[in-house]
């Protein structure tokens, strides 16, 4: 999957992750939450938490394998008042990318 | 990427190929044997597209309760409304074509119970009964025990009895007992023949038609069953998830303090169709549910039938048959029930006495797996799902964790529990009931959304205290 291209750097205590992303460019990742494997509605409020603990502007990481769970997601993003950027489709799983308004 | 995905959407799509095949071989097999199994295969290739869609909408009915509570999401709150105003308006057409299967089912305080209690079971399993089968077409284990959990579970509920006896009321028991009934059956033993003689048998299942004096008529099929009893109330619903759950984000976005009627109009059509897929689905599965009803119908009517237990004598297989000579044949979209038949069917065949009961002895029986026609509705979902999911390289073995299969066992006996209670799960009681008229169907919705609502806090609760306590979960 060349669609991604990682970078680790630590910015004020927090973990960031610079990733590029097909047409959206560089963005920079605060958090990832890894749901592979997970059931619904274990991602859905994960999801949420994660949001509420990351400031406005800040971009998250979701990862799935759960084809409803993906579906709903871009409904997520718009009940969480956030933006939803992009799903990346990997061999056998998703990875989204939320921004926190 | 390019080389290793080409791989496997070619190898994907050849699987999804053979188990097309594979339908296409069993029902030539099936026919050649006699003919009159058409009857059973209807059941089988509309489980298949039931799968298709499912899969294709990633149709999750659980989510449409759950996620109102769990994220606030109207998603697919709002796909299964447009599902049950197509399915209304086709089985109108049916209706009134004289081809309709459908039996109303009583109405009681058992219904909210059943509901609530099937509610709170899918918010732990991750999916409901028609979920959990198309999920296990991904190649989701998790739903397979959870459809293991369903199975057994209502066997054992219909089937046994015990101390729990006398905790029902006296009152049912008498009734049962003046109901007359053959005494292999003993129906004052087990709870849930008392249950089922004794109070479900004393309520009565009615359209809003029939409540007017207007079944069987235009004006009542149409007015009364259609209009008053799924459109009506699919559109207030509608309404009110709007103004709860997508308002307040659509004047955001359109940046404006108040709107036009024609604004708020298209509020509700962004909501309706903000997963495309899931809209498609609602509507194929509408439509596919009605014309289930019409082919049966034209079916029984063909082979002048009422029940498939008839063509199963004529055709000599006499195992397995009610008392009344039945076995369970709804005629339409079903879940449950013939789960139950699978896990009492086991029962009976590891030497366990299931057949001495209403709901296996006198109502469904205990047929064969491989000649009952509900069942393989239920395979066909899967398949269905597998053939979706296999072409779009969706399909993925799922392997549970412990906790999640401690879900799936816990949770799919609740749900095999409220499904017995309030008479089906959200298919056969809510699903298949608002779109024929029979208003018993809100109620279980109701119940439902009860049941979601605390198992939400519940499954919050849950989570909160185990990732205090191990750190992980879904690790962050």
């Amino acid at each position: 999957m060349n669609l991604i291209f990682e970078r680790r750097r630590s910015a004020g205590g927090r973990v960031v992750r610079e990733i590029e992303i097909a047409d959206l460019g560089k963005i920079a990742l605060v958090r990832s939450v890894d749901c592979i494997g997970a059931m619904c509605p274990r991602p859905q409020l994960l999801t949420m938490k994660v949001l509420g603990e990351v400031r406005p502007g800040d971009v998250i990481e979701v990862m799935s394998d759960n084809p409803s769970a993906v579906e709903g997601f871009p409904a997520l993003a718009q009940a969480l008042n956030c933006e939803y950027l992009k799903t990346v489709r990997e061999t056998d799983y998703w990875r989204m990318y939320l921004r926190k308004s | 990427m390019t080389a290793s995905s080409n791989f496997f959407t070619q190898k994907g799509t050849l699987q999804a190929m053979g188990i097309v095949l594979l339908v296409v071989v069993g029902s030539l097999w099936a026919l050649s044997i006699d003919s009159r199994f058409l009857y059973l295969l209807v059941y089988v290739w509309f489980g298949v597209i039931y799968g298709m869609f499912l899969q294709y909408g990633r149709f999750c009915m659980a989510s449409a309760v759950r996620d109102l509570f769990a994220v606030k999401v109207p998603r697919m709150a709002v796909g299964m409304m447009i599902a049950v105003a197509l399915y209304s308006i086709v089985a109108a057409i049916v209706s009134l074509s004289g081809f309709s299967t459908f039996h109303s089912n009583a109405l009681g305080w058992h219904v909210v119970i059943g509901g609530a209690i099937f509610g709170f079971g899918i918010v732990f399993t991750g999916g409901c009964a028609s979920g959990s089968l198309y999920k296990a077409g991904e190649g989701n284990m998790n739903s397979m025990l959870v459809i293991l959990a369903i199975s057994f579970s209502q066997a054992i509920i219909v089937s046994s009895s015990g101390w729990w006896d006398s905790l029902v009321p006296q009152s049912w028991i008498d009734s049962a007992a003046a109901k007359d009934m053959p005494a292999e059956l003993s129906v004052t033993q087990g709870w849930f023949d008392i249950f089922t003689a004794g109070y479900i048998w004393n309520l009565k299942g009615i359209t809003t038609a029939e409540i007017f004096g207007l079944a069987d008529t235009a004006v009542g099929i149409v007015v009364f069953n259609t209009f008053l009893t799924a459109i009506l109330p699919v559109a207030i619903l509608l309404v009110l998830l709007y103004i709860f759950y997508y308002r307040k984000g659509h004047l955001r976005r359109s940046g404006k303090a108040v709107l036009t009627m024609q604004e708020e109009i298209g509020g509700i059509w962004a909501m309706c169709t903000s997963s495309k897929n899931t809209a498609l689905a609602g509507i194929g599965l509408g439509i596919f549910a009605g014309l289930h009803m019409y082919v049966t119908g034209v079916l029984r009517e063909h082979y002048e039938i009422l029940n498939f237990g008839e063509m199963l004598v004529a055709m000599g297989y006499t195992n397995g048959l009610s008392l009344q000579e039945t076995v369970f044949d709804p005629g339409y979209w079903y879940i449950t029930t013939q789960e139950a038949q699978w896990g009492g069917w086991v029962m009976q065949q590891l030497g366990i006495n299931t057949m001495d009961n209403i709901f296996f002895g006198l109502d469904n029986g205990l047929p064969n797996p491989l000649l009952n026609a509900p069942g393989f509705m239920s395979i066909g979902i899967i398949l269905g799902a597998s053939v979706m999911a296999l072409s779009r390289r969706e399909f993925k073995w799922k392997t549970p964790s412990w906790e999640s299969a401690f879900f799936a066992i816990v949770g799919g006996t609740l749900m095999g529990l409220g499904a017995r209670i309030g008479m089906g799960c959200n298919i056969g009681a809510f699903f298949a009931t608002v779109t024929n008229g029979d208003p018993s169907g809100w109620v279980y919705l109701f119940g439902m959304v009860i049941g979601a609502y605390i198992g939400v806090k519940a499954f919050t609760m849950w989570m909160d205290w185990s990732a205090s306590r191990n750190n992980s979960g879904c690790d962050l």
